[in-house]
C-alpha cells in the first residue's frame, strides 16, 4: 500500500525564495515558464502556478485576500473556495474568425465568450492599473507562487493525507494518487494558489520545480527570470543571500505574515521612485506608495525594511559600499541560486533518465 | 314496531348490497395477493439487515434499470451524516436500497438513493459530484473492520463511483482543440508534459475506482481496475450497479465466491449539499450472502394475465350478484 508519510529522520531544511521588488518590470517570463512546463495539459488552461499581479489590485483569484483561509490564534481560519469564474481563463480566441474567416480587419483577436463568466477575470487581468493619480499614479508587481508554508494549512485541511511537507528541503506536495479532489486545501489555503484540475479532478499546485532542485538545478520562474531578482536556497544557509536578506539584514518579508501560515517566499519592498510636487518639483518628503499599503502587505517591519533600504543607497551614493545593495544587484547570475546552479542543458535528458527523476516519491 | 314491505325492500337491497361489497372486496384481494405472490412482492423483507445476493441465470448486464433488479428484494439501509472524522457532515440521504445479484463467477450490486438533482459536473471549483461507494472487508471471514476505512490489521476495499467520471470531460475541455496550434507552445512529444510522461494521475478507466485502506489517511487506488460501475439518473432517484469478478484482484480485496457470507457498508455523496470525501452520507455494515438462492423468473406475462383475467372475473362476478340478488 502507497503510504504518504514521511519519514521521521533525516536531514531537514526549507528551501526558501527571495523577490526583489524593485527589480520587478512584470515581463511574466516567470509566470510563461513556469506555464510551459508544468501546466499546459486538459484541465490546467486556467492555472498559473506562478503568476504576476500589480499591486494594488483584485490579484488572482479576484479578491483573494478577502478569502479567508489561514490561521487565527493558531487555529484553521474559515476559507471561501475561489469560484472558476475567480480565476477566469484559460480562453478560447476567435483564431478562426480572425485569421481564417475572411473578415480582415473588420474583427479583432479577443477571448471567445463561453456563458461561465470566465472571460471576465484573467491572472493579470487589472496589469498596470495600481493607483493614485497623475503625475503620482504608483503601482508595483507582486509575483506569488506557493510559499511552502512552514505550517501548510492545505495539507492539515486535506482529508486524504495526500498532501505533505517535504521533511528534506520543506517543499509542500501532495500526492496525485491518493487526492480525491475534494478541495478542502483550497478553502484552507490563505493564498488561494491552489487550483483545480478540471479534467483529472485533483487540486494542483507549484511543486518547487522540485524535480529540478532534486538535479541542482533553479525552478523555472528563477532561472527564467530577465530581472535577476529570484533568489533560491535553503533558508538556514547562513553564508548564503537569502538566510541574509531575511534573517541578518530584515529586508525581505513574508506576504501577509498575519495568515499564521509561515510562508517561505520572501519579498524585497517596492521603494518606488519620488512624488512630485504640483509644479513638478520632487518630493522628497512623501513616499509615493503609501506605506500603509504596504504595511498591510508585508507587516509592520516593511518601514524597518524601507528604511535600511534607503540608508544603503545613501551609503552608496555618497561613496561608500553595501553588501546588501551589493547582494541585490547579482553582479554574478548564479550568486542568485545556492546550490542549484547546475544548467539543465548539462543533464542527460533521455526518457529513461528523465522518468527516474519525475517519479521521485516520499519515502516510507 | 310495524314493519312495510318498503320496509322489507330496503332490508333486502341493504343485504345485497353488502354481499356485493364483501365479494368484490374478496375478489379484489384475491387478485393482488394472487399477482403480488407471482410477482414475489415480499413486503416484509425491506427490513432484513441481510443483502441476499441472487443467482441470475443470464448475465443482468450494467443497467441499473429493470430486469432482474425488479424481481428481487431490495434492503432499506439507513443512512446518517458521517460524524467519526473531519469533514464531518452530509446527511442529504436518509436510506438506500441495496440489492444484490450474481451471475458466472461475478458479483453485482446495486445501490438506489433518492436525489432530485443531477450533479455530474465537477468543471467549476465550487462544483461537486454525486456518488456512491460500497465497501467490503478486505477478508471474508475476518473480524468486522472499523467502518471509516477499516484498521491496520484489518482493512476495507472500496468500490467507488462518481457522476462526473461517469459523465466524462465536459465539452468545454474538447480532445480535439481546433486552436492548438495558435494556443500552444509547440511542444508535442510527452517529454514536454511531465505529468502525462509519467502516467500521472487520473484514472480514466471507467466511473469505478477501486480503493484499499487500513485506517484514516490510508485509503489508496488500486493500480488495477477490476471493478465496473454505471449510474442512472430517472429524474428523481440515481441507481448504480458496481461488479467485479469473484476472485481477488489482490492484496486488501476479499475473494469472494458462492456461499461467501461477509459484510457491505455504503456511503453516498449529493454534490448539490457540497458533498465530498468524508462530508457523506453513510450506512452501518450489513450482511451480504452470496447464496444459491435463483433470481425469481420473470412472471410479468402472467401477471398481465392475471390482472386481465381478475378484472374479466370481477366483472362478471359483480353482474353475476347483481342479477342473483333480488
Amino acid at each position: 500500500m502507497t503510504s504518504v508519510m514521511q519519514p521521521e529522520s533525516g536531514p531537514t531544511g526549507q528551501v526558501a525564495m527571495v523577490f526583489d521588488l524593485n527589480k520587478c518590470m512584470g515581463c511574466q517570463t516567470c509566470s510563461v515558464a513556469c506555464k510551459v512546463l508544468w501546466t499546459r495539459e486538459e484541465g490546467e488552461d486556467h492555472q498559473w502556478w506562478m503568476s504576476v499581479n500589480t499591486q494594488p489590485g483584485r490579484g488572482t483569484p479576484k479578491d483573494w485576500e478577502d478569502m479567508g483561509g489561514g490561521l487565527s490564534g493558531g487555529k484553521p481560519a474559515p476559507g471561501r473556495q475561489p469560484r472558476r469564474e475567480d480565476f477566469g481563463g484559460g480562453w478560447d480566441f476567435n483564431y478562426q474568425e480572425v485569421f481564417y474567416g475572411g473578415k480582415g480587419n473588420k474583427t479583432h483577436l479577443r477571448p471567445v465568450e463561453n456563458g461561465d463568466n470566465t472571460t471576465s477575470w484573467g491572472m493579470n487581468w487589472d496589469e498596470d492599473q495600481g493607483a493614485g493619480e497623475y503625475p503620482n499614479a504608483y503601482y508595483f508587481y507582486l509575483p506569488r507562487l506557493c510559499n511552502h508554508c512552514t505550517r501548510p494549512v492545505c495539507a492539515e485541511a486535506c482529508p486524504t493525507g495526500a498532501m505533505y511537507k517535504r521533511r528534506e528541503d520543506g517543499i509542500v506536495l501532495r500526492n496525485e494518487e491518493a487526492c480525491l479532489g475534494s478541495r478542502f486545501c483550497m478553502e484552507a489555503c490563505p493564498y488561494k494558489k491552489i487550483y483545480f484540475n478540471y479534467a483529472r479532478k485533483v487540486a494542483q499546485h507549484c511543486i518547487m520545480c522540485f524535480p529540478r532542485l532534486e538535479e541542482g538545478v533553479a525552478p523555472a520562474c528563477a532561472r527564467q527570470c530577465p530581472g535577476r531578482l529570484v533568489f533560491v536556497g535553503m533558508l538556514d544557509d547562513t553564508d548564503g543571500p537569502i538566510h541574509k536578506l531575511v534573517n541578518e539584514w530584515g529586508v525581505a518579508l513574508p506576504l501577509h505574515a498575519e495568515y499564521g501560515t509561515g510562508p517561505n517566499i520572501f519579498y524585497v519592498p517596492p521603494l518606488a521612485p519620488y512624488r512630485l510636487h504640483e509644479d513638478m518639483s520632487i518630493d522628497y518628503e512623501t513616499p509615493r506608495i503609501p506605506p500603509e499599503y504596504l504595511e498591510s502587505l508585508f507587516g509592520p517591519k516593511v518601514h524597518t525594511a524601507l528604511d535600511k533600504l534607503k540608508t544603503e543607497l545613501d551609503t552608496v551614493r555618497s561613496g561608500g559600499s553595501s553588501e546588501i545593495l551589493d547582494t541585490l544587484i547579482v553582479y554574478h547570475w548564479n550568486e542568485l541560486f545556492g546550490e542549484y546552479t547546475t544548467d539543465p542543458a548539462s543533464l542527460d535528458r533521455s526518457p529513461a533518465s528523465v522518468a527516474v527523476q519525475l517519479t521521485t516519491k516520499p519515502a516510507g | 314496531m310495524r314493519t312495510t314491505h318498503a320496509d322489507d325492500d330496503t332490508r333486502t337491497g341493504g343485504r345485497a348490497r353488502r354481499w356485493r361489497r364483501r365479494l368484490g372486496l374478496v375478489a379484489t384481494v384475491a387478485v393482488v395477493g394472487a399477482v403480488a405472490h407471482i410477482a414475489g412482492f415480499q413486503p416484509a423483507v425491506s427490513q432484513l439487515a441481510t443483502v441476499n445476493a441472487y443467482k441470475a441465470d443470464a448475465d443482468p448486464g450494467m443497467d441499473p434499470s429493470g430486469g432482474p433488479w425488479a424481481r428481487i428484494p431490495g434492503v432499506a439501509v439507513p443512512m446518517t451524516a458521517q460524524a467519526t472524522t473531519y469533514p464531518f457532515g452530509g446527511d442529504a440521504i436518509p436510506a438506500v436500497d441495496v440489492r444484490a445479484l450474481h451471475y458466472n463467477g461475478q458479483l453485482f450490486v446495486r445501490v438506489e438513493w433518492p436525489d432530485s438533482s443531477v450533479n455530474d459536473s465537477t468543471f467549476g471549483t465550487t462544483l461537486f459530484a454525486d456518488a456512491a461507494a460500497v465497501q467490503f472487508p478486505a477478508a471474508t471471514g475476518s473480524k468486522v473492520p472499523a467502518l471509516c476505512m477499516g484498521q491496520a490489521d484489518t482493512g476495507v476495499n472500496i468500490w467507488q463511483w462518481r457522476a462526473d467520471t461517469e459523465a466524462g470531460v465536459p465539452q468545454t475541455l474538447p480532445e480535439e482543440d481546433p486552436d492548438g496550434v495558435a494556443d500552444h507552445y509547440p511542444i508535442t512529444d510527452d517529454l514536454g508534459y511531465p505529468a502525462r510522461y509519467v502516467g500521472n494521475p487520473f484514472d480514466s478507466t471507467g466511473a469505478a475506482q477501486n480503493l484499499v485502506a487500513e485506517g484514516f489517511g490510508t485509503l489508496t487506488a488500486t493500480p488495477e481496475h477490476p471493478v465496473n460501475a454505471a449510474g442512472v439518473h430517472d429524474g428523481n432517484r440515481w441507481a448504480v450497479v458496481f461488479s467485479r469478478a469473484f476472485p481477488s484482484p489482490g492484496e486488501g480485496q476479499p475473494n469472494l465466491t458462492e456461499g461467501t457470507k461477509t459484510d457491505i457498508a455504503v456511503a453516498a455523496w449529493n454534490g448539490q449539499h457540497q458533498d465530498r470525501n468524508g462530508q457523506k452520507s453513510v450506512s452501518q455494515f450489513v450482511s451480504l450472502d452470496i447464496g444459491d438462492e435463483p433470481v425469481p423468473p420473470d412472471r410479468t406475462p402472467w401477471i398481465v394475465i392475471l390482472l386481465v383475467g381478475g378484472l374479466f372475473v370481477g366483472v362478471i362476478a359483480s353482474v353475476v350478484v347483481w342479477r342473483i340478488t333480488p
